[in-house]
């Protein structure tokens, strides 16, 4: 981001569009003129630095740059720029009230020529035990423009220009009243984004636009009181999360100084001017949720698992569910509801009343005060104590088949002629792994599925306190009712 | 049933039915399905149920823990007691404006000490949230916290800087009972009246010397923190609280060469003007053709020239002369110079070895030249900007401007400066200005107080 006054944007029309850095020859030029500079100041004095850029900023505007946009390179690669106050013998801050304080006890509080000045360097000097040339050192070290370069993170030209756009883009929007975006984005990408967006305290409206894309319109608590900006710099914060998205495209109203107002609009056609953003994501929400994640793959059930799939909107809010399960073509999602606050609980809960037409599981953490109130709920609902047993979800997916269709998938399940062999091995089983069940089945020429559900049958009871399928063990119920 | 809560500086009202005196006041939010207003509305909002006798649950308020204990009892001045009464007069709200040195601070803390309730105190610079922390602590024993200057913690009485306030309020607007805005007159601008909108606090004080503002946004200062309680001016004030003061203008000539560049700089600007038709009638007009110079060359030499020529006037060698001339006649004295140029500042502060304060000068080091100034291990300070406002500089009886933005408000409150009593010690206020150059036409217009 950087300061408003280096903004360059064009007007027309009710619009207002950023003068971005394309890849010209010139641009590249005067960028990497600029980050070989320094690149070669690292060493060297701050004042000296600012020296030279002052000389190639007036050489740049000679050329017929945009001073602005000279300094607003020059803004990204300070950032990238570590000063050093360097070595003293004593204490900048000291040095200095000593010699104060001998101005004012000799001289009243101000020296009025260059011969006192240098007796009161001299005695000071001696009374810290130091030369004259440390003092002096010393005394102005204080001042910024004394600061050494002492590391500069090189860049290349492109990536420079690059951030400069990003830069750009965000120094327009501290000035916007709102913003929306319209996506097209995975779960974890808007997860992300409508986290910040909340972490910032902001507020969305989302709406569908079609099948994949999302509409949502973004501004703050104040905003329906009075346009403000209020809530500008950290609209532009988003955007990195936006631009990390597949297809995106931004609208935002912003106030001038003036007090008009003008239309922003870009969108993923312009990718290429910016860095690519690589958002880092939390890997998973809970322990719940990864183990569980880990174990369904590795059951072989046939349907495919999805981590965060894509948004699902529910009253004009966002909802993602933790996971979504496919085959052939149908779709159900999983919500794994574990410990959080009441409100968040509560706020939960009132979503998932809310969804309708959609095949969701709600698996429920019955340790919960309020698990009753989620057992209501109009869909499947589970009740797991600590971890979600792996099996359940998986004879609740088959439910989600229509009718016909599972009656036939039972009826071959009945045709599973169980080979004697196998069941007469299983039914000397009390206890033991699951992997060995698991290949003495293959023997027989049986699929993993179907060696679960004729476990399940005879009922076995799946331990699944490992995520590691190797040592699952299986082991006879004894209470029917468990 | 109808529950009233505050969401980042505005309240939500929950309700079955809405009244018209509340739509009045409210809006329907339909990104929550309920309605909305400014937090500054509470209390009104409050007192309209009451008079309908409707029943609400009101969860706004969540106020900092507070355990208060008083160390002195606060010696008030007749005025000082008057003003207080016609504060609590008026429902807890309002501004109080007198002169710079007679003690507004002290008026806020018997305020304080009479409510005990967590207060929040709203500031222009960290310098003053450092004054207002140690006049708090001197009279009270309690846990005080700061937003600004790179602290964030929140205390029974917690000071802000303007500028953290604005961020900030969102969190704070429900924290506390009190809120007192020093310097009031910075308020009302588009961005720190929003302090005062998304704050709930039910009792709100304003103090200033000074409450107009040049774009008339004052008049809001009624709707954000009240009327004006009790005011007097300068001119009102019996002697006694006041040093006697004199002030000296001293014209100085630029040297030859200087009023050579100087009148050629400017001849460049002017030429620049006529030549494009431009006439600037206000600031807005002088910004137009800065915006301009950005691709322009032409535009951004005639700005140039427009800089040196000015820089030429600031920095005028005789001016230093001068300024030599007079610190000889004070020697011993406590003598503040003012200097709007950081270069100017740089410059005498190296040469002859006076202590600089600036936005640049490093915190600890400020402390202690003002410390050291208070215990008279420092007599001479060269400042830029921080000393602007009620910054207590106890005993300086002289002060020099070498320059200055022609702002009115600048002018009295630096003037205020030296206006601290003093037993029997006349005060000097000395302004040098070059002339036969445009910084005269700014120093007259700062005198028309």
């Amino acid at each position: 981001m950087l300061p408003s006054q280096l903004l360059i944007a064009r007007v027309k029309g009710g619009f207002i569009f950023p003068k971005y850095a394309y890849f010209r020859q010139r641009y590249i030029l005067l960028a990497s003129e600029l980050i070989e500079l320094f690149k070669k100041s690292v060493g060297r004095k701050r004042k000296i630095l600012l020296d030279k850029i002052n000389e190639l900023e007036e050489k740049a505007f000679r050329n017929g740059f945009d001073y602005r946009f000279a300094r607003g390179l020059i803004h990204i690669l300070l950032r990238k720029t570590i000063f050093d106050k360097g070595d003293v013998k004593v204490d900048s801050l000291k040095a200095r009230l000593e010699v104060f304080y001998e101005v004012n006890r000799v001289y009243n509080g101000f020296v009025l020529n260059e011969e006192e000045r240098n007796r009161v360097f001299k005695k000071v000097a001696g009374k810290l035990n130091i030369t004259v040339p440390e003092l002096i050192k010393s005394f102005y070290s204080t001042y910024e423009e004394e600061d050494t370069v002492k590391e500069f993170k090189p860049i290349s030209p492109i990536e420079l220009l690059k951030q400069y756009n990003l830069s750009l883009t965000q120094t327009l929007l501290f000035k916007a009243l709102n913003m929306t975006i319209n996506f097209i984005a995975t779960g974890a990408e808007v997860k992300i984004l409508l986290y910040n967006a909340k972490r910032l305290g902001l507020m969305y409206m989302a709406d569908q636009i079609d099948e994949n894309t999302v509409r949502l319109n973004i501004d703050g608590p104040a905003s329906i009181l009075r346009q403000t900006q209020r809530y500008g710099t950290r609209l532009a914060k988003l955007i990195p999360y936006i631009f990390s998205t597949r297809k995106w495209s931004i609208k935002a109203r912003v106030e001038r100084k003036s007090g008009r107002k003008y239309l922003f609009y870009i969108s993923d056609r312009y990718r290429f001017l910016f860095p690519q953003i690589d958002i880092r994501m939390e890997e998973y929400d809970s322990m719940v949720e990864m183990t569980f994640y880990k174990r369904f793959k590795t059951l072989g059930s046939g349907w495919n698992i999805f981590r965060e799939p894509e948004p699902i909107i529910v009253n004009r809010k966002i909802f993602i569910p933790d996971f979504s399960f496919t085959k052939n073509g149908l779709k159900v999602y999983l919500e794994i509801v574990g410990f959080w606050t009441p409100e968040y609980l509560r706020r939960k809960l009132q979503k998932l009343s809310q969804l309708k037409n959609i095949n969701i599981i709600i698996a429920v953490n019955e340790n919960l005060s309020c698990a009753k109130l989620f057992k209501k709920l109009p869909h499947e609902v589970i009740l797991f104590r600590d971890k979600l047993p792996t099996p359940e979800v998986y004879l609740r997916l088959k439910k989600y088949f229509p009718e016909k269709k599972v009656k036939s998938r039972l009826s071959k399940k009945k045709m599973i002629v169980i080979p004697k062999e196998f069941k007469e091995y299983l039914s000397k089983i009390d206890e033991c792994l699951l992997k060995d069940v698991l290949n003495e089945g293959k023997k027989y020429g049986l699929k993993n599925d179907d060696i679960l559900d004729i476990l399940n049958k005879m009922n076995f009871k799946m331990d699944w306190k490992t995520i590691d399928i190797n040592s699952v063990k299986i082991y006879r119920r004894r209470d029917k009712n468990d | 049933m109808n529950v009233l809560t505050y969401d980042r500086g505005t309240l939500i009202l929950k309700t079955d039915f809405l009244i018209s005196d509340l739509l009045n006041i409210f809006r329907f939010d339909e990104r929550i399905n309920a309605y909305r207003c400014y937090a500054y509305h509470y209390s009104r909002v409050l007192k309209i149920f009451e008079k309908i006798d409707l029943e609400i649950e009101d969860n706004v308020l969540d106020l900092v823990k507070c355990n208060w204990n008083i160390r002195k009892n606060i010696s008030l001045r007749g005025y000082q007691s008057e003003a207080i009464d016609a504060w609590f007069k008026n429902d807890c709200k309002g501004i109080i404006v007198l002169p710079t040195g007679t003690g507004k601070t002290r008026i806020a803390l018997a305020i304080l000490s009479k409510l005990m309730e967590p207060t929040l105190i709203v500031v222009p610079t960290i310098e003053l949230m450092k004054q207002w922390y140690n006049k708090i602590q001197a009279f009270f024993n309690v846990p005080i916290g700061f937003y600004g200057g790179g602290k964030k913690n929140i205390r029974c009485i917690t000071i802000a800087t303007y500028d953290s306030a604005y961020i900030n309020i969102e969190f704070l607007g429900n924290k506390f009972k009190l809120i007192v805005f020093d310097e009031v007159h910075h308020l009302p601008s588009p961005g720190y009246r929003q302090i005062a909108e998304m704050s709930a606090a039910p009792y709100r004080l304003g103090l200033t010397a000074t409450p107009e503002r040049e774009d008339n946004l004052h008049l809001d200062l009624n709707t954000l923190v009240g009327e004006i309680v009790y005011s007097r001016r300068v001119s009102e004030f019996p002697r006694k609280y006041l040093a006697e003061y004199r002030i000296e203008t001293i014209r100085v000539k630029l040297s030859e060469e200087e009023r050579k560049l100087y009148l050629e700089n400017m001849e460049k600007y002017r030429r620049y003007l006529e030549k494009h038709n431009l006439r600037l009638r206000s600031i807005r007009d002088f910004e137009k053709i800065i915006m301009k110079s950005g691709l322009d060359r032409e535009a951004r030499e005639a700005i140039l020239a427009w800089h040196n020529a000015r820089k030429i006037a600031f920095n005028a060698v005789a001016k230093i002369d001068i300024l030599k001339e007079i610190l000889s006649k004070h020697r011993g004295d406590r003598i503040l110079i003012f200097t709007e140029n950081n270069e100017v500042v740089r410059k005498i502060s190296t040469n002859l070895l006076i202590p600089e304060i600036s936005y640049k000068t490093d915190d600890k080091e400020r402390e202690k030249i003002l410390s050291g100034f208070k215990k008279g291990l420092i007599n001479v300070i060269i400042t830029s900007r921080v000393l602007e406002e009620g910054i207590d500089v106890p005993d300086a009886n002289v002060a020099i401007i070498l320059s200055g933005t022609g702002s009115k408000r600048e002018f009295i409150q630096r003037l205020g400066r030296i206006l601290r009593p003093k037993d029997g010690k006349q005060a000097v206020l000395y302004e040098i200005i070059t002339s036969g150059t445009k910084e005269i036409r700014v120093s007259r217009r700062r005198r028309k107080i």
